[in-house]
């Protein structure tokens, strides 16, 4: 697995590969630079993720606290349908702040959106 | 003098031999028989001889009154007269009315009385005509003289008168004259022999040449009975031995006269029946001796001779020379001279000073004691009566020496001993002092210093006991107390008995112990032993304590409370009245299986028996049953301590909850199958691999990136058994979530690919503590709930996916079985395929 923060007109953290227990650390670290950079929400891409575990899942859901402390949001591009699914299940994009898209311009539009009401509504 | 008695004794034996050779060959000889001569020689040598013993035997009867001394004076008195007479006969022309026969007649016959009272005197003991009247001495003395020359008289004139028989023809000897002479001979021999046993046995000189001098008087008349004519050969040996033999009894009497003692007392000593010892004290118990003391030149006793003795002095003293009269008692003891007791010294004291002593002395010689009165019945003379007290000497020291054990005992064991007599007399040793608190040497303690001595508490019952004792003559044994003159309080233990002593009086003999001290450890381990009681009884667990053999000696509260009333019980046999079952497996409990026997059997510690019971009231209940050795200061076992842990409300508790949470685990079992749809399905490890069928693949797990290889591995055989690519990734997604709890929670498993007909079954387990019972809904049902705080989803997920779900928990481990049937479809088709691979 690989897990890039990539920066220009927002913050997107793009992984590569499996995230599971062997790689969630790795994972989680650039979800958290990700999060340190952009406090206001960033994407996390995992339209070229092949495989997702709880412990994905729980680190994902470790940084969506952090952010909803600044009031942040999490976009997430999911690809796969049974990363989708496993996000499902554990209703993640039922939560406030979350959204979840399949392609990088839902994504940029979803978090323009989240941002402009957290501006709105302070 | 013993150059003297061997020449003597060898001239005896020329003489027979000289006899043996003529008489073998038969030599006549020519006649020599000149007038006078065999006269004189017969005067000075047989008559001369013949009255010289006759007088010294008269002086001897009158001084002894032993009568085998005056019949020998007799004896020879016959014999020398009758032969003299006979010889004077035959002198040609002296007298003529006499004829050789008749004076060979009177000449044989006379010697035939003389030895026939020569025997008599030799061979019988007289003392039974004994008298100590000397006038009576002297009229027997007359008598036996008188009857002696009357008989020579008689003979004589019988012979003048040719009333004789015949002794000698030309021819030879008659027949008449043989039986005769053999018969003069064979007695005089016999009387010969009988003095030389009495020499032998009192080495007495007298008797020597007396034995000696009868001898050649019998080979004399050997002689005669050969001699076939007066004046042959034969008849002149025959002459030559009387002569000799007359020599003989003359040397007898120089050789009395040399020694210490008088002829006449030799004489006595030599026949040994000196009158007054031997009928008066023959049969006396004491020791008796009648002896003469010999002095030295300066007048001191080195010796004594006994004179008499009685038969009890040679059995007290050892004597076994079978007749000591005439010996020395150096002869007789040798070694007396030296004896501390001096005996010589304290006899001749007595002897010659006529003070009489009486005395205890010990005889060195003999190793005896004996008591001892002496006294002087003439100058010179004593007699000594003497008794064996060895016997109660050694008892008298044995007795001293017992008492002073037996008051060393007493010391020692501070101890009194006490007698009350019949009479009502009282005796106690010092000890019995020392018991009340008195100084030992005070005043004997009487009996009727007891009641102000003894305890007022204890009086009454020993007055009782004292008086029952004496009454039944039964044993008295009574323990009480005494109060010291300083106040204090001690113990005494008596111990009586009623006997009898010699003259039948009864007594009451008992001992009298200081028990303080054992009163006051008995008093101590009584106290402890109430202690331990106490301690036991306090305790809240069932404590029983064993001998060696099993048998219980000591239990407690809580037993009683455990198991009732117990049976006596002497030993493992008696074990068998327990009734219990080994709680896990329900078998019933042998004696042997007690913890308490296992530990005195085989020296074990038994801990933790859990068993069910059967009270002695009938009920049942639980225990734990524990024991452990108890030792001695040797480390030897003598005995268990067993402590019973009463677990009846605990089994039964524990049985409740297990049987609640039994109800609970079913409940739960159904409402999460039910909630999921019959995905979740919690069941046994064993049903999982049982449903999971034949092993494709196994893996183990210790690591996250086992689990990725694990994924792998799964997709590799999920999509050659064909199976729908989107529940290859759902099933996929399980296997991570369940290697994910095994790394989690227990840190290594394993997991293992099945295949059935119609699905794939993936087993996922570990060896961690496993999810509590009662959470299993939470940790599948909730949530968010995680059993290690971690957000838990991974069942959630697991639900989400996977076609059913298999779930074995408990402390063992978690076993997780997940189940994705392979599309129905491509399953048919892939039949082939999973053949291929071997499932």
């Amino acid at each position: 697995m690989s897990a890039e923060v990539i920066q220009d007109t927002h913050v997107r953290v793009h992984v590569t590969g499996d995230i599971d227990l062997s790689s969630v650390t790795e994972f989680y670290n650039a979800l958290d630079e990700a999060a340190e950079r952009s406090p206001g929400g960033f994407i996390i891409d995992l339209t070229e993720t092949t495989y997702i575990d709880s412990a994905g899942v729980q680190a994902i859901l470790v940084i969506y606290g952090k952010m909803r402390e600044s009031n942040g949001c999490l976009i997430i591009i999911v690809g796969n349908v049974r990363i989708k699914t496993v996000l499902e299940v554990v209703h993640l994009e039922q939560l406030p702040g979350v959204c979840v898209c399949t392609t990088l311009d839902e994504a940029k539009q979803a978090l323009y959106i989240s941002k402009r009401e957290q501006e709105g509504n302070p | 003098m013993e150059k003297m008695k061997r020449a003597g004794f060898i001239l005896v034996v020329a003489f027979a031999i000289l006899v043996g050779f003529l008489a073998i060959v038969g030599v006549g000889g020519p006649v020599l028989e000149p007038s006078y001569l065999a006269l004189v020689f017969h005067i000075v040598f047989v008559f001369g001889a013949s009255i010289a013993i006759a007088v010294v035997s008269a002086r001897g009867y009158l001084r002894s009154g032993s009568l085998n001394v005056a019949l020998l004076g007799a004896s020879l008195l016959i014999s020398g007269l009758a032969s003299t007479i006979s010889i004077w006969a035959l002198v040609p022309g002296i007298w003529p009315t006499l004829l050789i026969n008749e004076a060979i007649a009177i000449g044989n016959i006379g010697i035939l009385i003389g030895a026939f009272v020569q025997f008599l005197s030799a061979v019988v003991t007289w003392s039974a005509f004994g008298t100590t009247d000397v006038e009576r001495r002297k009229a027997i003395l007359v008598t036996i003289y008188f009857i002696s020359l009357l008989s020579i008289a008689i003979l004589v004139n019988l012979a003048a008168l040719g009333l004789t028989p015949i002794f000698l023809t030309p021819a030879g000897p008659t027949p008449v004259r043989m039986v005769i002479l053999v018969t003069s001979i064979l007695l005089t021999l016999a009387s010969s022999l009988l003095f030389d046993r009495r020499y032998v046995q009192t080495r007495s000189q007298v008797l020597y040449w007396y034995s000696l001098a009868l001898a050649l008087f019998g080979i004399s008349l050997v002689c005669a009975a050969f001699t076939m004519k007066i004046g042959d050969i034969m008849n002149w040996v025959s002459r030559l031995a009387l002569y000799l033999s007359g020599l003989y009894f003359f040397m007898a009497l120089r050789t009395s006269e040399a020694a210490d003692a008088d002829l006449t007392e030799r004489w006595v000593d030599a026949f040994g029946t000196d009158i007054g010892l031997n009928t008066l004290f023959s049969n006396m118990l004491n020791g008796v001796t009648y002896c003469k003391i010999v002095t030295d030149e300066t007048g001191k006793p080195i010796d004594y001779v006994y004179l008499g003795v009685n038969d009890a002095f040679k059995r007290t003293n050892g004597v076994s020379v079978r007749d000591i009269v005439g010996m020395r008692a150096t002869e007789v003891f040798p070694g007396i001279e030296n004896d501390p007791a001096d005996w010589i010294g304290v006899y001749g004291h007595v002897a010659l000073t006529g003070e009489p002593v009486a005395f205890e002395s010990r005889s060195k010689l003999t190793d005896r004691w004996y008591s001892v009165s002496v006294y002087s019945p003439r100058k010179g003379h004593f007699v000594s009566i003497s008794q064996d007290i060895t016997e109660s000497k050694r008892a008298e020291v044995a007795l001293r020496e017992s008492e002073e054990r037996l008051r060393h005992a007493l010391d020692g064991a501070k101890a009194g001993m006490w007698v009350q007599c019949s009479n009502g007399e009282w005796f106690s040793s010092p000890q019995l002092n020392t018991l009340f608190g008195r100084p030992v040497d005070a005043r004997p303690m009487g009996f009727e210093d007891f009641p102000s001595i003894l305890h007022p508490e204890d009086l009454l019952r020993i007055r009782e006991a004292w008086t029952y004792a004496i009454a039944t003559s039964g044993p008295y044994e009574e323990e009480y107390r005494v109060i010291w003159p300083d106040g204090s309080v001690h113990w005494l233990a008596s111990k009586g008995k009623i006997t009898t002593d010699e003259s039948s009086r009864r007594q009451f003999i008992g001992i009298t112990l200081d028990i303080t001290e054992r009163k006051r450890a008995e008093e101590a381990l009584q106290r402890t032993n109430e202690e331990l009681q106490a301690v036991m009884d306090a305790l809240p667990i069932g404590v029983v304590i064993t001998d060696a053999h099993g048998g219980i000696v000591r239990t407690n509260g809580m037993d009683e409370k455990i198991w009732g009333s117990r049976p006596t019980t002497k030993g493992i046999e008696d074990y068998y009245e327990y009734k219990a079952w080994w709680a896990d497996t329900g078998k019933p409990l042998a004696p042997e299986d007690w913890a308490s026997a296992q530990v005195v059997l085989r020296g074990e510690t038994v801990a933790g028996q859990v068993l069910e019971i059967q009270r002695f009231d009938g009920s049942h209940g639980f225990i734990i049953n524990s024991a452990a050795p108890v030792r001695d200061a040797d480390g030897k076992i003598i005995g268990s301590a067993v402590a019973i842990q009463d677990i009846t409300t605990l089994q039964m508790a524990e049985e409740a909850l297990r049987e609640e949470q039994k109800h609970k685990l079913e409940f739960y079992q159904a409402t999460i199958m039910a909630a999921t749809n019959g995905k979740l399905i919690i069941t046994e490890r064993s049903e999982i691999e049982q449903i999971a069928g034949p092993t494709a693949a196994t893996w183990e797990i210790h690591n996250p990136e086992d689990i990725r290889i694990i994924r792998h591995g799964v997709e590799e055989i999920a999509a050659v058994a064909m199976m729908d690519e989107a529940r290859i990734g759902e099933l996929l997604v399980c296997v991570g979530e369940a290697g994910q709890n095994v790394v989690k929670h227990a840190g290594n498993g394993k997991a293992s690919l099945h295949k059935t007909d119609d699905s794939l079954i993936v087993v996922v387990s570990d060896s961690g503590h496993g999810i509590p019972a009662l959470a299993v809904p939470d940790v599948a049902l909730r949530r968010g709930y995680s059993t290690v705080g971690t957000l838990g989803m991974g069942y959630k997920i697991m639900i989400q996916f996977a076609d059913r779900i298999y779930l074995a928990t408990g402390p063992e481990g978690t076993t997780v079985g997940l189940e994705m049937y392979l599309h129905l479809a491509e399953l048919q088709a892939g039949v082939g395929l999973m053949e291929k691979f071997g499932l």
